[in-house]
């Protein structure tokens, strides 16, 4: 027992362990799903804003193409114009195309590589006359323009007056050699192809590529774009290479706000799995719980009790049980086999019953088992008595049980012993008594025929023709014969009252057995009526007999007992008139009638009358003599038979009882 | 006596005295059968070997050997292989019926019996038996 509780104690420590570390895993999976869903989020968040930004970079990047390619149309334009049109013209036109592009720092014209004119004029006029022969740096340009004659952007290059500047040149062919200039205020293009916009939410900045990649120098915005993973977009500006870059004003910042639905909806779920593994864990005790309490229950039990399961096969059984089968102890293991079982108890000599004929007692006890029905009994080498009860279960296992009826068993043997005894003492009593009383009547019969002794003959003879002592003789033998008679009849009382009492203590302790035959009930009446008609006429009665042919299954001497009793009865108890009796077939059932014009019984004493000892007030019991007990056996015997008995009477006029049995075999 | 139809005899077995008288009385002063008495079975045995009777009036219940076991005794010998039995018993009408015990025995009287009577159903017995 203590064993069991440490291990219970162990198993309830592992199972809580157990919790424990499922508890920890969906709080570990929770957390690492939250993150790494943050960072998937996260990821998708950066790269939606960064190709938002790209895609505003590349608006930039074609835009700012198409303003230097709308510029350079402009400068190829002014250069065509240039060629034939006065120095007074140039300056019109230029301040045209100044005005309506504010981009446009200045224009200028040269012809045979020296700067004819320049607008604004001021603060440029120290331009005019530049002979671009003198710098061989910008002669390369200004031939490069005249030999392709397409535009040749040169810069971005940083300007005297401070910032950026782009310089486009345009032949004019001829033999001017005219070109045209256009200086462009580069911050400005760049602005205006959009790279200033919403200086709040981004920063933009760009930058002149060099050879390595790496970057050159920064020609707008701030370098720290650079350096903060930016978006990239590249612009050929001639034999230059413009890079773009773009990024959020606040740096690469990603909205947080799915996190709060991140954590709560991870949080609600990580709740409901520990409310779920709770559940279970609570199922899983319960059920456990439920096990134990019924394995305790069955364990507890004063019997013993097994299962096998379909197969035959033990599942389980109680300590009570192996204690019954101590000898195949064991055997008896789950996954034993019942015959297993059976054969080891029997080779252990367990089963008293099976000496012997082993193989056969086994081939039935399998029998019974396989298709138990009810209860069988069997008795153990130890003297002890077994109840095995067995049902087949609807999964088809066998479920036994098994009783200890020892007790019960050596009761009933003691009770059928006391039964037996108290028959035995019943019929030696029987014997004991009848054999006195044989003596008694014999005797008595002789002496109330006197005459029958030779001693009486000789004595006579002796007397001869003395009349005196003939008559003295005489007076005598009248005593003796009267006083005999007397006797006689007393005798014979005792012996009927004999046989009732020990008729009644054996019908009382239902130690009777009735020898059933065919009976023809209407021939058992006449002959009784033939029997007791003198009887009657003694009385003056006339007794009628009335019987159509009826048989019934009985046993004709206890048949005969009974009407013998009612009819002695009728004449007992009638002075006057008739005894009447009469059998008929009704619907089924033999029905005898016994009616006489007796003095009655009272209303009252009618439900009394077929109590044992009971008779029909104390002044006819001193007039009648009975043992009181002939109505009582009469009810037993008819009860015997399967019959009832009634009686219906008038008091002072007649009494009628009325037996019925049933008719087993209705005559055909 | 000599001249008239020789008597029919009867060999009764009993061990109660007075029964043994009350049937001799009963048969001899009423009826008219010669009977010969013994006071147990044994004693019957060894002695009825010179006898021939017409009937045999046994006891049931008697110290040493019962009547049913006289009987089987006396039924080995050819000479009483046919002779008519009648037992006679204080036990009660309804436990004798039908007992196994009793053999080829015409019937049982039950005690007590009437001595008056006796004779005639002997008789009858005996008209009945082949």
């Amino acid at each position: 027992m203590k064993n069991r509780q440490e291990t219970l104690k162990q198993r309830k420590r592992r199972h809580r362990r157990t919790v424990s570390l499922i508890y920890a895993a969906i709080v570990l999976l929770g957390v690492l799903s939250v993150m790494l869903m943050d960072r998937a989020i996260v990821a998708q968040k950066l790269e939606t804003e960064r190709s938002a930004i790209q895609r505003s970079l590349n608006t930039i990047e074609f835009r700012l193409e198409r303003l230097i390619e709308s510029y350079s149309h402009m400068s190829r334009s002014l250069a065509v114009a240039q060629s034939f049109e006065a120095a007074s013209e140039f300056q019109t036109l230029a301040y045209l195309l100044r005005n309506n592009n504010p981009s446009v720092i200045n224009i200028a014209r040269s012809k045979n590589f020296i700067i004819t004119d320049v607008h604004p004029t001021q603060p440029n006029h120290h331009l005019l006359g530049y002979n671009y022969r003198d710098h061989p740096e910008k002669l390369k340009s200004v031939q490069q323009a005249l030999d392709t004659k397409e535009t040749v952007i040169v810069g971005p290059m940083e300007l005297v007056q401070g910032g950026f500047g782009l310089l486009l040149r345009n032949a004019q062919p001829g033999q001017d050699n005219i070109v045209g200039n256009v200086v462009l205020d580069f911050e400005r293009v760049l602005v205006e192809a959009g790279m200033g916009s919403q200086p709040k939410v981004f920063k933009a900045s760009a930058r002149v590529s060099n050879d390595q990649g790496t970057g050159g120098n920064v020609i707008f915005g701030a370098e720290s774009v650079w350096n903060s993973d930016p978006v990239r977009a590249n612009v050929s500006l001639g034999d230059t290479v413009l890079e773009l870059a773009k990024i959020p004003a606040g740096g690469w910042q990603v909205d947080k706000s799915h996190r709060y639905v991140l954590v709560l909806t991870t949080g609600v779920l990580a709740l409901i799995a520990f409310l779920g593994v709770n559940y279970a864990r609570r199922l899983i005790i319960e059920r456990a719980e439920a096990r134990r309490h019924l394995l305790n229950a069955i364990e507890s039990v004063q019997d013993g009790f097994v299962i096998f399961d379909r197969h035959d096969r033990m599942v389980m059984c109680n300590t009570r049980y192996r204690d019954y089968f101590e000898a195949s102890r064991d055997l008896i293991v789950p996954g034993a086999r019942f015959e297993d079982i059976l054969r080891e108890g029997v080779r252990h000599g367990l089963y008293p019953k099976a000496a012997g004929r082993e193989e056969n007692w086994i081939a039935e006890r399998l029998e019974l088992h396989a298709n138990p029905h009810g209860q069988t009994e069997i008795e153990l080498s130890d003297g002890s008595w077994i109840k095995v009860s067995e049902s087949k279960t609807s999964n088809g296992s066998t479920v036994g049980i098994r009783t200890d009826i020892t007790e019960l068993k050596t009761a009933l043997q003691t009770a059928e012993m006391a039964m037996r005894s108290k028959s035995e003492f019943i019929n030696n009593m029987n014997h004991e008594l009848r054999t006195p009383l044989s003596v008694v009547l014999g005797y008595v019969a002789f002496l109330a025929k006197v005459e029958i002794y030779p001693e009486y003959q000789a004595l006579k003879q002796a007397i001869g023709s003395d009349v005196k002592l003939s008559h003295l003789l005489d007076k005598f033998t009248d005593v003796i014969v009267k006083q005999a008679t007397i006797s006689e009849v007393s005798g014979k009382h005792l012996l009927d009252l004999i046989n009732s009492v020990l008729d009644w203590a054996k019908l009382s302790s239902d130690n009777v057995t009735l020898n059933l035959e065919n009976t023809e009930l209407d021939t058992l009446l006449n002959n009784l009526g033939v029997e007791f008609g003198p009887v009657a006429e003694d009385k003056g009665l006339r007794l009628e007999v009335f019987a159509d042919p009826v048989s019934i299954d009985g046993d004709s001497l206890r048949l005969r007992q009974i009407f013998m009793n009612l009819i002695n009865n009728a004449i007992k108890f009638t002075e006057t008139g008739y005894v009447r009796v009469s059998l008929s077939n009704e619907s089924g059932l033999a029905k005898v009638v016994v009616e006489d014009t007796g003095e009655g019984i009272p209303n009252d004493q009618l439900d009394l009358i077929f109590d044992r000892f009971s008779q029909v007030d104390g002044v006819q019991t001193q007039r009648q003599t009975g043992t009181g007990l002939g109505l009582a056996i009469t009810k037993n015997l008819v009860e015997l038979h399967g019959g009832s008995i009634s009686v219906t009477s008038v008091y002072g006029q007649g009494s009628k009882f009325q037996v019925v049995f049933p008719i087993q075999n209705a005559p055909v | 006596m000599t001249n008239m139809i020789k008597k029919k005899q009867v060999v009764h077995v009993d061990d109660d005295e007075n029964i043994l008288s009350i049937t001799r009385m009963a048969l001899e002063l009423v009826g008219d059968f010669e009977v010969v008495q013994f006071g147990s079975a044994c004693e019957a045995l060894e002695q009825i070997s010179d006898l021939m009777p017409d009937l045999f009036l046994l006891d049931v219940m008697m110290p040493e050997m019962s009547g049913p076991e006289f009987l089987a005794n006396i039924r080995k010998r050819p000479e009483f292989k046919d002779t008519p039995a009648v037992f006679m018993t204080a036990k009660a009408e309804s436990q004798v019926q039908n007992s196994p015990d009793f053999g080829d025995a015409l019937a049982c009287i039950t005690k007590p019996f009437d001595p008056l009577t006796l004779h005639e159903k002997l008789n009858a017995l005996l008209c009945q038996s082949p």
